[in-house]
């Protein structure tokens, strides 16, 4: 199923800026309003995609997460709670996740060490049901990434 | 020395110690009980009831005191009345599973409450579907309190159980349960099951001037062990009700045939019980009695007071619901942020509280909302962790504005 990613540099590009902002922020503030501005920014998707079969389980916020693959290339979009209840952070950190495994092919997000959040201290500081959130949203990227990578 | 100095788990460590506010979910446990599990299992381990040597005749003996000392506390008739369990889930899930199904008929109705925490729910539900009972909801008004002007409405003939809860895990409010029995004795013969997980912490409880049927509460919600609780059931309803668990202990005697069931509580306590968690038990009701559970409960009370009085000047909190009667626990929310996301921010300050449904989701919809914050007492806590609290409540609105 895994033949060798064409695109390791590209991951580790992605991985290397991803690392770099986080290096420099001198605070813990300056984390979290980063990963707000990420989740503010987010466009979300049309509500006609939010169906309950792609909400992700396991986290203790509704989050979206719709594959579709074309081309070879998976694509991910994703969505949380609209209004006063919307988790930003949870938000914030999906997003996040994306600007790592959107639009790779699967063999390549099968290759991505899912550590990686945890090496740049990002866990440090989430509540247990939190960091199990995340590992749900990642733990379902890396199944759609499964799934389609037999295509 | 204070009682925080005597619980281990809170000794201040560190540049932002602990503060520790999720009681409601979990206690800790006070050195005396710390104690009295190490002693057991250094010095006196055996199993109870089984073996023919001195030291489990001791330890036999440990464990029907401790039977004695919960029947004392909650101020039970008689020491048959008191099963051990593993909890309020399980001694919930033993009455519904054993009287339930012996007892409920094709038709038959119970009532809960609009306020009640799922292990008050689903019990219910399981066995109601399983005998074609008909669960009725009492329900609650905007402050979460229950209306209980409308529960003659809902009681009948057909009528067979009333399971609510002292003390709601969600909103704090303290139940009128005098009133409640008085009306389901008026106006049915129903039973009356009472979830006392949050009130026996909180409040003395006197299960006989109570006149209630069934009681449950968890140990570790009041100082002692985890996996260890009990149930009361007033002694003609236990003896006529048939085991639901079949192992070790728990009989008179087997064949192949036919086995005879011992009396209760045996009946209830198949196969080794948890000894440890049962004298851990013993010790953290030995140890709320010395303390006295009315000084518990106003050292609470002082620490809600404070505690609300500093939220409400916070931009945009909003108390889930204001009940005429708050036990100790507040359940809010910050208006524009996530109750999830103000609990991460939380976190990293050290400030333990719960965010979520609170396993009471028919709550939360009630008061349309997902998820809150709950803040809850206990009696270790202190001034300082309601500060730490606020500042850091105070950080988080800071950083979503």
């Amino acid at each position: 199923m895994s033949e060798t990613p064409k695109n390791t540099d590209e991951i580790a590009k992605r991985q290397e800026t991803i690392r770099e902002v986080f290096a420099n922020f001198s605070d813990s503030d300056q984390k979290w309003k980063y990963l707000l501005q990420l989740a503010r920014d987010w466009p979300g998707m049309d509500s006609s995609l939010q169906d309950e079969k792609f909400l992700i389980k396991g986290c203790s916020t509704r989050m979206y997460l719709v594959p579709s693959f074309k081309d070879g290339v998976l694509h991910f979009d994703l969505d949380t709670e609209s209004g006063a209840d919307n988790p930003l952070i949870s938000r914030g950190l999906g997003v996040l996740a994306l600007q790592i495994y959107n639009d790779l092919a699967p063999a390549e997000i099968l290759h991505t060490d899912p550590e990686f959040f945890q090496n740049i201290g990002l866990n440090v500081g989430l509540s247990p049901t939190r960091a199990n959130g995340f590992a749900s949203l990642l733990k379902q990227i890396y199944m759609y990434a499964q799934v389609f990578a037999r295509f | 020395m204070t009682l925080r100095a005597q619980f281990p788990m809170l000794k201040a460590q560190g540049e932002k110690p602990l503060a520790f506010l999720d009681s409601a979910a979990t206690t800790h446990k006070p050195k005396a009980v710390i104690d009295a599990l190490n002693s057991f299992y250094s010095e006196h381990y055996s199993s109870v009831k089984r073996g023919n040597y001195q030291l489990s005749a001791q330890t036999t003996q440990q464990y029907e005191n401790a039977r004695q000392t919960v029947a004392d506390f909650f101020q039970a008739q008689y020491l048959e009345e008191i099963i051990f369990t593993r909890g309020t889930t399980e001694s919930i899930n033993l009455v519904a599973w054993s009287w339930g199904l012996e007892n409920l008929e094709k038709g038959d109705e119970i009532i809960i409450s609009a306020l009640e925490h799922h292990a008050n729910i689903v019990p219910w539900q399981l066995v109601a579907r399983q005998k074609g009972a008909k669960i009725k909801v009492l329900p609650c008004d905007d402050s979460a309190n229950l209306q209980i002007e409308i529960l003659p409405k809902l009681l009948n003939a057909k009528t067979k159980m009333v399971a609510v809860n002292h003390i709601a895990n969600s909103t704090g409010t303290i139940n009128p349960l005098t009133e409640i029995i008085a009306l389901v004795r008026k106006h049915s013969s129903a039973l009356v099951l009472v979830d006392g997980a949050q009130s026996a912490p909180h409040i003395p409880v006197n299960l006989t001037a109570l006149d209630v049927d069934f009681f449950a509460c968890s140990g570790h919600k009041i100082y002692g062990p985890t996996g260890i609780g009990m149930l009361y059931g007033k002694k003609h309803l236990l003896t006529a009700m048939p085991p639901w668990q079949g192992g070790g202990e728990m009989i008179e005697s087997v064949n192949f045939d036919h086995t005879s069931f011992a009396e209760v509580p045996d009946r209830f306590e198949a196969g080794t019980p948890n000894i440890a968690g049962v004298l851990g038990f013993k010790a953290a009701l030995e140890w709320v009695k010395s303390v006295g559970i009315e000084r518990i409960a106003s050292i609470e009370k002082h620490l809600l007071d404070e505690t609300l009085s500093k939220l409400q000047r916070l931009d945009g909190f909003k108390l889930l619901a204001h009940p005429k009667n708050l036990s100790s626990l507040l359940s809010f929310n910050i208006e524009g942020i996530n109750a999830h996301d103000v609990a991460m921010i939380l976190d990293e300050e050290n400030v333990a509280v719960r965010a979520g449904h609170h396993c009471a989701q028919p709550v939360m919809d009630r008061f349309k909302q997902s998820a809150t914050l709950r803040v809850s007492f206990g009696a270790y806590n202190e001034s300082w962790e309601i500060d730490r609290l606020i500042s850091a409540l105070q950080r988080s609105i800071n950083l979503f504005k």
